[in-house]
């Protein structure tokens, strides 16, 4: 047993250590985008013909056929999703409201470093985004510098979710 | 992964996984084994962590602390071992800190909207705390006020506690758990932990160097919230019921992961007048608070490398 805690100068500080960041959990997500609505789980999975259609609609890499998605007592949907940030997965989740516009998006995992998009005003820009408008958000989302890859990856993220929910969720 | 720290480790020797488990990601990782023991390991590892998650969710409509919150006011409740053991040692916590610590302080987090209400469960009386809770013999417990128990936190550190013991017949050299922040280091070797407290740019970077040990952090910052004309956080004080720390920043290092995690509300609430508690449990904290710095209790003062080279 054994343990010391150390003040490392920025300058000398090497990204090697783990970084044990504590974001929102998947229930304080939840919470904070549907406050008092409960929540049931509806995964599905996306077939082969399901896969395309999305790709070619969403204009977005689609990684895995599994879709995480919570049906809220409020009649909106809660989908959990993962991209690549630079060198690291990003873990985020959206809310999408009864009638298809996004009402949040929170990071629960990120690398350090990305802090950027944890920012609240940040991931307020994406507030409102539709299906429909959704190919606009290049120029709505104002990008972080040196964070790139991660804020691109987002778009595309929440691109390929809200056309998951046109195709597939909104009419359940 | 390999890293400068483990020179004399190949990179097949170290495996290391991670899956969405507990509301954040859990990760395990071996160091010292040929990778096929290594994933078996891991695999019993994340089957123990899910057995956790399955028996003491606040969210899940069959888990114990859901049925115990549904009837244990109406009739004793069994409940799994595991959750047994976490139950009686928060009532443990409870007894040390005379209530600064409670599990009954759910009432308040779904009052602010942190937890969501639980399914069929009356609601609690404002002035139920730990003590009408009562543990029975063959692992039940009864309620002798309506009151709602969330076990968050300490489960999951019971939860990473779990795992290694899970992992530990595999004889890795080292092995860690850690879910979102709470982690545990067990074998040799030390492990570096990056601590998520504010911090403004040109600020010291604070990193926690531990071995064989677990570690649990809180951070008020980070989740706080509006509620009405008033801040909530995730930290309740079990005595007065209100918001505690939402500036600051709480690292425990003890033992076990479950009371690491138990002991960072206590530190968060009483700072300095926590060190009994701490000393009984073999246990030291740091606490961090943006306008006064780092402070070590029970412990040797953070050591500042000014000139690393």
């Amino acid at each position: 047993m054994r343990f010391q805690l150390m003040l490392i100068p920025p300058a000398l500080f090497a990204p090697e250590i783990v970084q044990a960041a504590a974001y929102l959990t998947l229930e304080q997500a939840q919470q904070a985008i549907f406050p008092g609505e409960t929540f049931t789980a509806a995964d599905f999975v996306l077939g082969k013909e399901q896969v395309e259609e999305l790709l070619r609609v969403s204009r977005s890499a689609v990684l895995r056929s599994r879709v995480r998605a919570w049906r809220t007592s409020g009649g909106g949907w809660f989908v959990l999703d993962q991209v690549f940030g630079r060198d690291d997965r990003i873990i985020y989740v959206i809310g999408i409201d009864a009638s298809g516009v996004v009402r949040g998006i929170e990071i629960l995992v990120c690398d350090s470093g990305y802090e950027g998009i944890l920012n609240p005003r940040w991931l307020e820009q994406f507030r409102g985004v539709t299906h429909a408008a959704a190919g606009a958000m290049t120029e709505t989302i104002a990008n972080i510098s040196g964070t790139t890859l991660s804020v691109e990856h987002i778009m595309e993220g929440v691109r390929r979710v809200l056309a998951t929910h046109a195709l597939y969720l909104s009419h359940r | 992964m390999s890293s400068p720290r483990t020179p004399c480790t190949s990179r097949t020797d170290d495996t290391e996984r991670a899956r969405p488990l507990l509301g954040t990601t859990v990760s395990i990782r071996l160091e010292g084994l040929p990778r096929a023991c290594a994933s078996d390991a891991i695999a019993s590892g994340f089957a123990a962590v899910e057995l956790v998650q399955r028996l003491m969710s606040f969210h899940e409509d069959a888990s114990d602390v859901s049925r115990v919150n549904r009837n244990a006011l109406l009739r004793p409740v069994q409940v799994h071992p595991h959750t047994y053991a976490v139950l009686r040692q928060a009532q443990i916590i409870a007894d040390e800190s005379a209530g600064v610590f409670d599990i009954c302080v759910a009432g308040r987090l779904v009052e602010w909207g942190i937890l969501p209400p639980p399914r069929a469960a009356g609601p609690p009386d404002p002035g139920a705390s730990w003590r009408d809770i009562e543990l029975g013999p063959d692992h039940t417990l009864r309620f002798h006020r309506p009151l709602w128990i969330d076990l968050g936190g300490i489960a999951k550190g019971f939860a990473v506690d779990l795992a290694i013991e899970a992992i530990a017949p595999a004889g890795a050299r080292k092995c860690v758990v850690n879910a979102g922040g709470d982690l545990r280091v067990a074998g040799h070797g030390t492990e570096r932990v990056l601590l998520d407290a504010e911090r403004g740019r040109g600020d010291a970077v604070p990193v926690l160097e531990i071995e064989n040990l677990g570690l649990a952090s809180s951070s008020g910052l980070r989740h706080r919230r509006r509620h009405g004309d008033r801040t909530a956080g995730p930290h309740v004080h079990g005595r007065t019921r209100s918001v505690i720390g939402t500036r600051s920043f709480v690292s425990v290092v003890a033992p076990t992961c479950v009371i690491a995690d138990a002991l960072t509300k206590i530190v968060m609430a009483q700072r300095r007048r926590a060190l009994p508690v701490l000393e009984r449990h073999g246990a030291a904290a740091y606490w961090h608070n943006p306008r006064l710095g780092w402070h070590a209790i029970g412990c040797a003062p953070p050591l500042s490398i000014e000139s690393m080279r």
